[in-house]
């Protein structure tokens, strides 16, 4: 027990004097508020579906009620429009021309003809440009329908066909991207988190030749690689909870109601994303120590250590192209996780029956794991690398 | 004949939508009778969730007589399950919520965004256990008239009735809501009631409180006062349209007499009726259309409900004096086949638990008016006269103090449930606060302002501290100035079209 | 006391079989320094290795002090101080914590393991570089260190893969002065070596390995006695057959 602690001591002592690969074991706790503050921006924009647009109009004394009705749907005078907006809209120029019989024609029931000019080839003036189109055509109908009503006509005979559109697709929104992406983010942060620190003390200390030595020791290889894993480990539980802290406080800067999302980190969801995601810190680490054991180099370890164990972190973007989940995904390692996460942010009642399994699955597979590689370090294979 | 009578009724009904409520009695064995799955309904592209819960016709005897309910999930935009959802209770009485979920899932789609919408069809309407009167035979709205519908007409859509009418009342309407609400898990629920909705959601908060966690009242029909005494609301409704219309410089220029040219119309039909020749408006053919008095003030009156339809009266009135009734046509024509009213579960509820509460002084006051009289009432009376009884609870009329946040919202230009009404509640609540939207009609929530503080309201849950600033925004009534006329005022162009077309 | 009996070990890889032990046999005593002299290749370092129990023998067995490695590995280690062919350190520990890391290792704890720490930085002249990272020490520094920590449990046994590879004049003598303490106190000390000078100034025995075998063992004057040589280095050109990896 106290070579354990010695050992444990060592390695926190140097994990966390290593600064270089603590900071890249933070940089994704302290990126990922930011990439969501900035997903959740474009989202937010793109979700308010009625940005403001400024028409430059000529006329508009005669047809109030249509001006108005444009108003509405955020569509106003460039005469109005903000200071620092202005050149941007002078160019686009959309320009409304409203004639000036238009009160006359409207009493005598003459077609009264509006025009809209703009450049329709600009981009970015498709949706303002339909936009206008729709009220004005709504507007118009509107008139006409009356017009007809009051002519003592049955106005449902204007719509002898109705289409009536019935959608399978399962609905999806921003919210629910985004919480996927924070659900796939905190599993990448639970795998990778520990990845610097977790090479560092296993090739790393091989290549600086310190390894042998440890090997040499009167301890058990079990020990050496509890000791690395709770280290690794618990860099990456760190990071999870900076990222988890960091998120949750960027999240008061979003006005998240606006793309109709709930979405919040509260303590009982902290504590219950905390308990899903330890036992993946476990798992991670020990693959991760697995792997870069094996690597021939420092180098190696690096590069293809960081690729394979990236797989595994990639396991939830899969299991959202999957349509039809067979039951057992909810049971393994990583993929139960993810899904339970997906509930978490969708605010569903825990199963806390596939909470324990999945965290139970992962940890006997770590415990399975860590055997193998105290074996493995025992083994001549590994000595014969030292040198 | 039928048709008519029907489209007579829903002048005096509360036109809109809401209501749920829960039964403690129904226990987890019911929880096994829940289906819900995924579904498609009417004006709803996207998938929602539809669902049965068996309950016992009479609560008092569990193992007996079984009926469907039905409801619908509109789930929350953004997924979550993290808000707690709201229960639409619907109005009538005689709505059926679930019918009501395409107007719904457009118009209440802020809140959408991240709660679910439970719309439960209230025992004796839609797919629980409808009360409807199929018609004999199909009559015309323009030939008949509203007056003429008899006793025969009650009883032949009284035979047509299946199961024991005295259990489809308020209370176990409410019932069945909550066992709805618990069955699929939820501890509490907000609650949105419009029109009788809102007696529903009074029920709802005196006979289970532990399962609201709030309320909106809109347009409220308090238990103190029946369903049925609309004249003076009508006719402060009406009167308030004629003000707004002279008031309105065009409006008055182009109908600078509209009282006379109304009070010369009804003395006229008051007369004799009268018949004009016109093309059928949906058939094209060549009909007889009958105008009596009745059917003259019950149109105008319908069309009193919302902003939209306001602006057509004064043109209305006006081609009427001058002898067009074709106008009137065409706004029959938008009621021809009903209201979505389940008028055998409505005449259940109001002739039993509103009807016998009206006393003679409270009738005798509410006739003295100058725009409909006792026209509600009569039919209403008619009805009733054979509908059987059954003796609602003693707990019934008691007045709602249960202490839950409530936002109540009234319309000062409603001819059914005035803002007087919500005065009422809202004395009697502990904490509510009331909403009066100036430029609003029946439901305020029909309008982008009032579901944004609905919203706000449900996000808050404090009723006085709401921003209600949107409310000066709305538009003052504006008319229709010709057969050509200008616009309607456009409160919200999408949705304007259809209402029209309803 | 080390003992090492009959050891056999191939290296099997999918080109070739290379055959690094072949019965090498011999023993270190207590209270003297021993010296494995071998040319590269000669399989010194797969000996030690299979001392340290981190490689297995495919016949034959070493003890220390009468505890089979094999066996036993971890009570064997207990017994054993090392200082590794190729040391390194822990940069980013002070040479105070590498030191007790490595005495906590062997199971010391508190004020022992202190005074134990105080004693060999004492001894080996390093109190002040104790605080210090390692990073940036010279070899010879590095040297101090390592050798600290392999003697800071004070091992009855001690052995030494090349021990002054690298170091300058002053380091070399530190590390043969606190070897020649270790003997007078009656430990064992086992070191390997290609450099004659060394071997012949400090060991009291010197087993010449060549091929996995034990070519020769003796004291450096047996052995210049058996060679028919004057210097030791002629002496173990001769015996083992060939000029091939001797150091000057």
């Amino acid at each position: 027990m106290m070579q354990l602690k010695a050992l444990m001591v060592k390695e926190f002592k140097e994990a966390f004097r290593d600064r270089r690969a603590l900071m890249v074991a933070m940089s994704m706790a302290l990126l990922m508020p930011v990439m969501i503050m900035v997903m959740l921006k474009v989202a937010i924009k793109e979700a308010v579906d009625n940005p403001a647009v400024y028409v430059k109009y000529t006329g508009e004394q005669h047809a109030p009620k249509l001006i108005k009705a444009l108003q509405d749907e955020n569509i106003l005078s460039f005469a109005d429009v903000p200071e620092d907006e202005e050149r941007n809209w002078n160019e686009r120029n959309i320009e409304l021309t409203i004639p000036d019989t238009f009160v006359a024609d409207m009493a005598a029931g003459k077609p009264i003809e509006l025009i809209l000019r703009a450049d329709y080839n600009e981009k970015s003036l498709s949706s303002p440009i339909r936009r206008i189109k729709d009220i004005v055509r709504e507007h118009s109908l509107t008139i006409g329908y009356k017009r007809l009503l009051v002519r003592g006509i049955d106005i449902k005979l204007l719509q002898p066909i109705k289409l009536l559109e019935q959608d399978t697709s399962l609905p999806s929104s921003n919210a629910v991207m985004i919480s996927l992406i924070l659900g796939v983010y905190l599993m990448m942060a639970a795998f990778m988190s520990g990845l610097p620190v977790a090479i560092d003390s296993s090739a790393g200390e091989r290549e600086r030749n310190v390894l042998e030595m440890l090997l040499c020791q009167p301890v058990s290889t079990l020990k050496i690689v509890l000791a690395k894993l709770s280290c690794a480990s618990s860099i990456a539980i760190i990071s999870i909870i900076l990222m988890l802290v960091l998120t949750s406080v960027a999240m008061n800067f979003v006005d998240l109601t606006k793309i109709g999302a709930t979405f919040s980190i509260d303590a009982s969801t902290f504590a219950i994303l905390l308990l899903l995601l330890v036992p993946i810190c476990f798992l991670a680490a020990s693959l991760q120590l697995l792997f870069a054991f094996q690597a021939k180099s420092f180098k190696e370890a690096q590069s293809t250590v960081t690729m394979l164990i990236m797989a595994p972190s990639f396991i939830p973007f899969a299991l959202m192209m999957m349509d039809d989940k067979p039951a057992w995904v909810e049971w393994l390692p990583i993929s139960g996780q993810s899904l339970l996460m997906e509930d978490v942010f969708k605010g569903l009642p825990i199963d806390w029956s596939a909470l324990l399994f999945s965290s139970v699955a992962t940890i006997g597979l770590t415990v399975a794991l860590v055997l193998i590689l105290a074996k493995r370090l025992t083994s001549e294979k590994v000595v014969m690398s030292l040198s | 004949m039928k048709i008519t009578w029907k489209n007579l009724f829903t002048t005096s009904l509360f036109i809109t939508v809401a209501g749920l409520s829960h039964t403690s009695l129904a226990e987890s064995a019911l929880n096994q009778q829940l289906t819900l799955e995924s579904c498609h309904v009417k004006g709803i592209r996207q998938q929602v969730q539809c669902g049965t819960l068996v309950v016992p016709e009479n609560y008092a005897e569990a193992d007996g007589t079984k009926i469907n309910i039905n409801f619908v999930v509109l789930p929350a935009i953004d997924n979550s399950k993290e808000k707690q959802p709201l229960m639409f209770l619907a109005g009538g009485p005689g709505q059926a919520a679930a019918e009501l979920s395409g107007q719904i899932y457009t118009g209440f789609n802020e809140i959408r965004k991240t709660r679910d919408l439970l719309l439960i069809d209230q025992r004796g309407t839609g797919k629980s256990h409808p009360l409807q009167c199929e018609e004999s035979l199909e009559l015309d709205p323009y030939s008949s008239m509203p007056e003429d519908f008899s006793r025969t007409d009650i009883e032949q859509c009284l035979a047509q009735l299946k199961g024991d009418l005295s259990q489809y009342n308020s209370e176990n309407a409410i019932r069945d809501f909550d066992a709805v609400r618990q069955a699929l898990g939820h501890d509490q629920v907000h609650i949105y009631g419009g029109s009788y909705g809102t007696r529903a959601g009074l029920v709802y908060m005196r006979m289970f409180p532990a399962s609201i966690k709030s309320v909106v009242l809109d347009s409220v029909g308090p238990i103190e006062v029946p369903i049925g005494l609309f004249g003076k609301s009508a006719e402060q409704s009406f009167v308030q349209l004629l003000n707004n219309c002279q008031n309105d410089e065009k409006c008055a220029k182009q109908y600078p007499n509209l009282a006379n040219e109304f009070a010369e119309v009804t003395a006229k039909l008051s007369l004799a009726p009268v018949s004009v020749e016109i093309a059928h408006p949906r058939l094209g053919t060549d009909i007889e259309f009958n105008i009596s008095k009745e059917k003259f003030i019950s149109t105008i009156q319908m069309q009193l409900y919302s902003m939209q339809t306001r602006s057509l009266v004064p043109l209305l009135i006006h081609q009427a004096y001058l002898g067009d009734y074709k106008p009137l046509a065409g706004l029959i024509a938008q009621s021809e086949g009903g209201m979505g009213i389940y008028i055998g579960l409505h005449f259940n509820i109001v002739c039993n638990e509103d009807f016998p509460k009206i006393t003679a002084s409270m009738k005798a006051a509410d006739v003295d008016n100058n725009f409909a009289k006792g026209m509600s009432l009569d039919m209403i009376g008619k009805a009733c006269a054979v509908w059987p009884k059954y003796q609602p609870s003693a707990d019934f009329y008691q007045t709602v103090t249960a202490d839950i946040p409530t936002l109540i919202m009234s319309g000062a230009l409603d001819p059914v449930t005035p803002a007087s009404n919500g005065d009422k509640s809202d004395k009697n609540l502990p904490n509510s606060h009331h909403i009066i939207s100036k430029n609003n009609a029946h439901i305020v929530a029909s309008t982008t302002c009032g579901i944004s503080i609905v919203n706000e309201f449900l996000t808050l849950q404090s009723p006085k501290d709401l921003d209600e600033s949107c409310l000066a925004e709305i538009p003052d009534e504006s008319f229709m100035l010709g057969l050509n006329g200008g616009a309607a005022p456009v409160v919200n162009m999408v949705t304007t079209p259809a209402k029209v077309k309803e | 006391m080390i003992e090492v009996n009959n050891l056999h070990k191939s290296f099997v890889s999918k080109k070739n079989t290379v055959k690094a032990l072949d019965g090498l046999s011999f023993s270190a005593k207590d209270g003297e320094i021993t010296g494995i002299l071998g040319p590269n290749g000669a399989g010194k370092t797969t000996c030690l290795r299979t001392l340290y129990g981190l490689l297995r023998a495919d016949e034959g067995y070493a003890t220390i002090d009468g505890i089979k490695v094999t066996e036993e590995p971890i009570k064997a280690r207990k017994l054993l101080g090392i200082f590794p062919d190729k040391f390194g350190l822990y940069e980013r520990l002070t040479a105070y914590e590498q030191i007790d890391y490595f005495a906590s290792i062997h199971g010391m704890k508190g004020a022992d393991k202190h005074a134990a720490i105080e004693q060999i930085l004492n001894d080996l002249e390093m109190t002040e570089l104790a605080h210090r990272k390692t990073v940036g020490f010279s070899q010879g520094q590095r040297m101090k260190v390592t050798l600290a920590q392999a003697l800071v449990h004070q091992p009855k046994n001690f052995v030494l893969d090349e021990p002054t590879r690298g170091l300058d004049v002053m380091s070399t003598r530190i590390l043969r002065n606190h070897l020649a303490r270790f003997k007078e106190k009656g430990h064992c000390i086992l070191f390997s070596s290609h450099v004659m000078q060394e071997v012949a100034a400090l060991c009291d025995r010197v087993i010449i390995v060549s091929n996995g075998k034990l070519a020769a063992q003796g004291t450096p004057q047996e052995l210049c006695d058996l060679a028919g040589e004057k210097l030791l280095e002629e002496a173990f050109v001769k015996l083992i057959g060939s000029d091939e990896g001797v150091a000057a």
